[in-house]
């Protein structure tokens, strides 16, 4: 179990610059993901860290060892960091066997004979693959080949684990079993890992903490709960899926709370007030989820966070509707698990309830 | 208005089943005439006392001769000895070039598939005859820059050894070698080797342990098509080999028939016996390289850092300058230089004598005229040959059309000289050909013959790729199948098709053999001029007529450039509609594998 230190990574492939200044540590133990949209620089980032690329500028270094400086020239080769490493194609050697494919990095080691034997059959047992272990790696499945690349990883018994978007070629249903297991090995002897994926809801399962990438930059590093319930800014609140962006300006701020104006929906929100302090005047960026407004028919009776609007556009989504509402001058995208029977259609009067707890609170 | 549609297609309707199979009809017969003809040719010549057409009898004596004696048991082993040694060498080095072309960042690694592309299209003759005066005792290029350099007399190097005819004729399988791993190394996703590495496999581990294994069926398969090329090879034991005393069966052949009295039942016999051997080995090869299970899984693909060799990386970089060195540089300069001497190995005296004879002389004249002719005309109709074969035989096939195609392999298993020798047979044995006999259009007819697999090959996947509908609806369209293929077939595959006239072409200008067996002193080509000058010791002669060769085929070259860029534009916007999908194409794979697959050859495509 090691601790992995990143401190001012660099790279630029020509002019476009793929790595901004990145630095990052990943404590001892923790499961730390590295969420973002293709071409933020997340997997570049996770090849560094395994020696597999090499950045311009920065330093890697895992405990106290040193892997990567470009300062002083130290590349310390991939085959000598001591690392699992879980590819996105699997990866698995089509000329070995099973038993041959997990025993590949024992054999580097010098690990043989009957030890050799017990360790590899072991891992392949808690993957579910001891029955396996004779057969051509050609012949598995790919959720088979997927266990073969974990089980590949874990059996050397790595310092740090590294995945690169392992679950991206698999079907929706083998994505979640597999995503199972990485847990279940995870907990048998919690080894530092990092996790690269585009896929949120695969991030939030697995993770300590998330950070989230963005133009080559981490532009928000938390728990998989702040980061749901506290999105830092406009792109990370878009990224995970945020529908609805309004501004407002302060009227008053009190114990906790905030009355804002915001004059796109021509109606006053309360919200929580943000840690950082909030002076009256002040601009704010404020974004809600489509699934967190709720939505009556007919007109507002006034007070709390309830505005008046129209429906617009209704989509039957099957377990619920989504409506564009139009509320003063902008537009509200609700989703609400009501059943056909209750549909509103286009034209009808609603009000909406934006609960100040689920307002987010933007940077702006 | 039914009646007016009913008396336009009303002729077509009443096409009957005799008019339609016309020209299936003239296929059959021109397969059989161009295939099966010249070898039964050349059986029956195996058995004669006499050349075909004049009076003879049967005998079994060139028979006995050659199978029953030991005196080919020399050649045999020689050819072995060689075949062998040149697949392995010329491999092992293609191996390198691969690896380094397609895994590392080393400085020139670009230059590597350019370069192998004009050694493959360079006619062996090139390398064959250039390098035996380079490497000629005393007096060539390698030995008088020791004399000059060292003072010394001594020769270092001679060519006429078996280091000399190995290393030479290596040069050109490489280049064969090269292509056919090359896309299979290209195809193989680096994140094997990756993960062998944080798996903690060095480098050097993971070429052994994992490129090698994979890349391992397509080094078989270079090694034995390197095999075959190598039994089959002329031009290069003839030139460098014979001098040396080493006869192969290629220019056995050739011996019993160039020496007086000719002995042509023996030569057809040991050339029957080296067709059947090709034809064995070809059909070991297909079988083994058909039960290839080895699917490398694909997916997303990130992208791959290649190897960097901060330290030694020089040392690869110059292995790809020797081999420039060795395949291009010194044999042009050697070439060159003795073109303007009055003497070979006096580098001191500069003229153009040589090149004055030449074209004063009207038989050079006309071998170039007739080069050209060959080269433009017959390289065009013998790809345009090749594309009919395919398009008739390979889609949509039957038991008929099967049966056709089985005649279209024979080429691959009769070198040019044992084709070159059949035809000869062919037109002396058929009273109503002898008028042909010497003249260019026997050239022409054997020349398109033995060039026929090499087209074949160039646009065989072109043809294939075509989607069946785009042809089907100019049928629906009211277009015969003639006119379909010439209209619409033909100018969809123009790339591919480009491309095999060229290599046909530069192999038709190369060929040696054709013109050796078939030609005079007055109708020749400028390939045959020059061995004939070389062989009868006009060395600077020799040389200006191979470099008037090569300004032929750089001029060509250029010219196909020039075509394939003017037509650019229009290739590639048609090339999204020619694409078929995978259920639509219901053509049966060739059973001899490709050896150069036009889409992995960076230039004219």
């Amino acid at each position: 179990m090691s601790s992995i230190s990143i401190r001012n990574m660099g790279k630029a492939y020509g002019p476009a610059t793929v790595i901004d200044d990145l630095s990052l540590d990943v404590r001892e133990g923790e499961f730390l993901t590295l969420l973002g949209p293709s071409g933020c620089g997340k997997t570049t980032t996770l090849r560094s860290i395994a020696g597999l690329e090499t950045p311009d500028t920065g330093q890697i270094r895992i405990d106290d060892r040193v892997m990567t400086c470009m300062t002083n020239g130290t590349r310390v080769a991939p085959h000598r960091r001591g690392l699992g490493m879980v590819f996105q194609s699997y990866a698995i050697w089509p000329h070995l066997s099973v038993f041959n494919n997990v025993a590949y990095p024992l054999r580097r080691q010098k690990v043989k004979g009957p030890e050799l034997h017990r360790r590899v059959m072991t891992t392949l047992e808690s993957v579910g693959l001891a029955h396996a272990a004779n057969r051509s790696a050609t012949l598995l499945s790919g959720g088979q080949q997927q266990r073969v690349a974990l089980a590949r990883a874990i059996v050397a018994n790595p310092s740090v684990l590294l995945f690169d978007e392992p679950l991206s070629n698999l079907d929706a249903q083998l994505r979640v079993t597999m995503r199972e297991e990485i847990q279940r090995v995870r907990a048998i002897d919690g080894t530092t890992a990092v996790y690269v994926t585009h896929d949120q809801s695969e991030a939030f399962a697995l993770s300590d903490r998330v950070a989230v990438m963005l133009g080559g930059r981490i532009v928000q590093l938390d728990t998989p709960e702040q980061v749901v319930a506290h999105p830092a800014n406009l792109e990370v609140a878009r990224f995970l899926g945020v529908e609805n962006f309004v501004r407002g300006t302060a009227l008053s701020v009190s114990a906790g709370t905030a009355l804002m104006d915001v004059p796109d929906l021509g109606a006053r929100l309360e919200i929580e007030a943000p840690a950082s302090g909030l002076s009256a005047g002040s601009s704010l960026q404020l974004a809600i989820r489509a699934r967190d407004i709720g939505i009556t028919s007919g007109r507002a009776a006034g007070g709390g966070n309830a505005v008046t609007g129209r429906v617009v556009q209704t989509t039957f989504l099957g377990d619920g509707a989504q409506y564009r509402v139009a509320v003063g001058e902008s537009h509200l995208m609700v989703r609400s698990p009501l059943d056909a029977a209750t549909l509103a259609d286009p034209g009808t009067e609603v009000t909406l309830h934006l609960p100040p707890e689920r307002l987010l609170v933007l940077d702006s | 208005m039914t009646q007016l549609n009913a008396g336009r297609r009303l002729g077509r309707a009443t096409e009957t089943k005799v008019v339609r199979s016309v020209p299936w009809i003239v296929l059959t017969v021109g397969i059989v005439a161009a295939f099966v003809v010249p070898l039964v040719t050349l059986v029956v010549m195996a058995f004669r006392t006499a050349l075909p057409g004049l009076p003879g009898e049967w005998t079994m004596e060139g028979f006995r001769a050659v199978f029953a004696s030991s005196s080919m048991l020399g050649p045999l082993r020689n050819s072995i000895i060689f075949a062998v040694s040149t697949t392995v060498v010329g491999t092992a080095m293609a191996i390198a070039f691969v690896f380094i072309s397609t895994r590392t960042s080393v400085r020139l690694r670009k230059l590597v598939t350019p370069m192998m592309l004009v050694v493959l299209a360079t006619p062996a003759l090139f390398f064959a005859l250039s390098w035996s005066m380079l490497g000629t005792d005393r007096v060539g290029l390698i030995n008088k820059v020791h004399t000059w350099t060292t003072g010394s007399d001594e020769s270092i190097f001679t060519i006429n050894s078996w280091f000399g005819l190995i290393a030479v004729m290596s040069i050109k399988v490489c280049s064969l070698s090269y292509f056919l791993m090359l896309g299979p190394s290209l195809a193989m996703t680096r994140s094997l080797e990756e993960a062998a590495e944080v798996s903690g496999s060095s480098r050097a581990g993971t070429i052994v342990r994992v490129y090698f294994p994979l890349l391992s069926p397509a080094i078989a398969g270079a090694l034995i098509i390197g095999f075959v090329t190598g039994l089959q090879a002329f031009e290069t034991p003839q030139i460098i080999g014979t001098q040396a005393g080493i006869q192969v069966l290629s220019t056995e052949i050739f011996r019993m028939i160039n020496t007086f009295p000719a002995n042509y039942a023996a030569s057809a016999s040991l050339a029957l016996g080296l067709v059947v051997l090709l034809g064995i080995l070809l059909f070991l090869q297909i079988k083994l390289l058909s039960s290839r299970s080895y699917t490398t899984v694909g997916g997303k693909s990130t992208r791959s850092a290649a190897w960097d060799f901060p330290r030694f990386g020089w040392v690869l970089t110059s292995g790809i300058v020797v081999f420039a060195l060795l395949a291009f540089v010194l044999p042009t300069v050697q070439l060159v230089l003795s073109s303007f001497n009055t003497v070979f190995g006096r580098y001191d005296g500069f003229t153009m004598r040589n090149y004055r004879t030449l074209f004063d002389n009207p038989a050079a004249i006309s071998a170039i005229r007739n080069t050209i002719e060959l080269v433009v005309v017959g390289g065009f109709v013998t790809v345009l040959l090749g594309a009919v074969i395919t398009y008739a035989l390979r889609s949509r096939p039957n038991r008929w059309k099967r049966a056709l195609e089985i005649p279209t392999w024979v080429p691959w298993a009769m070198p040019g000289l044992v084709g070159a020798l059949a035809i000869l047979g062919t037109v002396l044995a058929i009273p109503a050909l002898h008028r042909f006999y010497g003249t260019t259009w026997t050239l022409a007819i054997a020349l398109v013959t033995v060039s026929l697999p090499i087209a074949i090959r160039f646009v065989e996947n072109a043809v294939l790729q075509v989607d069946r509908q785009l042809v089907d609806a100019s049928r629906m369209g009211g277009a015969s199948a003639g006119r379909s293929f010439v209209t619409i077939l033909i100018p969809l595959i123009a790339p591919s098709f480009l491309s095999g006239w060229l290599v046909t072409g530069l192999a038709i200008a190369g060929n040696l053999e054709v013109p050796l067996l078939l030609g005079s002193a007055d109708v020749t080509t400028v390939s045959g001029l020059a061995y004939t000058y070389y062989s009868g010791s006009f060395v600077p002669l020799a040389a200006a007529m191979f470099c008037v060769l090569l300004a032929m085929i750089v001029v060509f070259f250029g010219l196909a450039v020039l075509l394939r860029h003017l037509l650019g534009r229009a290739f590639t916007s048609r090339r999204e509609t020619v694409f078929a999908r995978r259920e639509q194409m219901v053509s049966v794979p060739a059973a001899v594998p490709v050896p150069v697959t036009p889409e992995r050859v960076p230039t004219l495509q």
